[in-house]
């Protein structure tokens, strides 16, 4: 009978311990990440509320790298159904060549892309891209990935900001 | 004593097993397909086209790129295939047009369409830029009713040259 009460109590606390560890993805633990590379800069956070992911980053490109992938771990599991927020552009002045061009996403760990744009720009300026996009069947991601695709010489600022949920 | 606790050992690893598996599979993407098409870059009459799509377990992004150097009244089409059939629910992603200084318009209007394998439109816009200017123009759509896709068309009407017309969607 002791035994039998003390399997029980053990399993109890077992079970207890391992839906506490499934449920701490829900925990707030911004993830962050920059780096200088020969070819420009970048810098990445990541915040996790209760129901909200959010990503903002910024890359530099003094020289066309071509294609750049960044691994961007994040704090917990989710399962995306929409994503809203923006991305931009920035050629400055006195670049090199002055126009600007790039290709950005956002993917998970599969290859899936949760955002995919293709700026372009004439000129020392900027350009603001809306986004908002819903996944009807909900997009499991585990980790995230910013890919930027750059082949125009010059001074070129990317950047994205996205709300997931 | 040495029975009973062994059978209990054994019982609290089957437990956490099936509990470790339970929380995977509450957690780990299914990975059903996945993959990539693209076109080189193709030298036409018109100018250049070049397209790739890439295929996750959920999303299909397509991104693509058109070059004008020829405008005419004939629409262009390119046909893009995908790595396998999918359904699209919504879209969302950006058509970015840029129109070259010394175009042969002062005002370029570019009609330019994404459509199926049974020609239904997917997207479909009116662009307008004036010569030396670029335009970012964001597309998000859910649709009434879903599509199966096997196969896609990219198309463009563009009387003014030089202009360069590209595509960056996610369909899922």
């Amino acid at each position: 009978m002791k035994l039998t009460k003390l399997r029980t109590r053990i399993l109890f606390l077992t079970l207890a311990a391992v839906a506490l560890l499934c449920t701490g993805a829900d925990a707030q633990k911004p993830t962050s990440g920059s780096a200088t590379k020969p070819w420009g800069a970048y810098n990445w956070q990541v915040d996790q509320g209760t129901k909200t992911t959010t990503i903002t980053a910024e890359a530099t490109f003094n020289t066309p790298p071509g294609l750049v992938q960044i691994t961007v771990p994040i704090p917990g599991p989710m399962t995306v159904h929409e994503v809203h927020g923006n991305c931009s552009l920035a050629v400055p002045q006195g670049g090199s060549k002055g126009n600007g061009s790039i290709l950005e996403e956002v993917r998970d760990q599969s290859g899936n892309a949760l955002v995919a744009v293709k700026l372009e720009q004439f000129g020392p300026s900027a350009t603001n891209v809306p986004i908002t996009g819903t996944f009807p069947n909900g997009l499991p991601v585990t980790s995230l990935q910013l890919q930027f695709f750059v082949d125009e010489p010059g001074t070129q600022i990317v950047t994205v900001s996205l709300v997931m949920s | 004593m040495t029975r009973p606790v062994r059978r209990h050992s054994v019982t609290l690893l089957a437990v956490l097993a099936f509990s470790i598996l339970l929380c995977n599979e509450l957690y780990a993407q299914k990975s059903t397909r996945s993959g990539s098409a693209e076109s080189q870059t193709v030298r036409e009459s018109y100018g250049y086209s070049i397209w790739q799509v890439d295929q996750g377990n959920v999303t299909t992004t397509l991104q693509s790129e058109l070059g004008v150097s020829h405008g005419s009244s004939t629409p262009i089409q390119m046909p893009v295939t995908i790595p396998g059939p999918s359904t699209v629910h919504a879209v969302h992603g950006n058509v970015a047009l840029s129109v070259w200084p010394g175009s042969t318009c002062a005002r370029s209007t570019i009609l330019t369409q994404l459509r199926d394998q049974a020609g239904n439109a997917i997207v479909s816009l009116d662009l307008v830029a004036f010569s030396n200017e670029s335009i970012n123009i964001p597309v998000s759509a859910v649709l009434g009713s879903a599509i199966p896709i096997t196969s896609l068309s990219l198309q463009a009407t563009v009387r003014c040259a030089a202009v360069t017309l590209s595509w960056s969607i996610v369909m899922n």
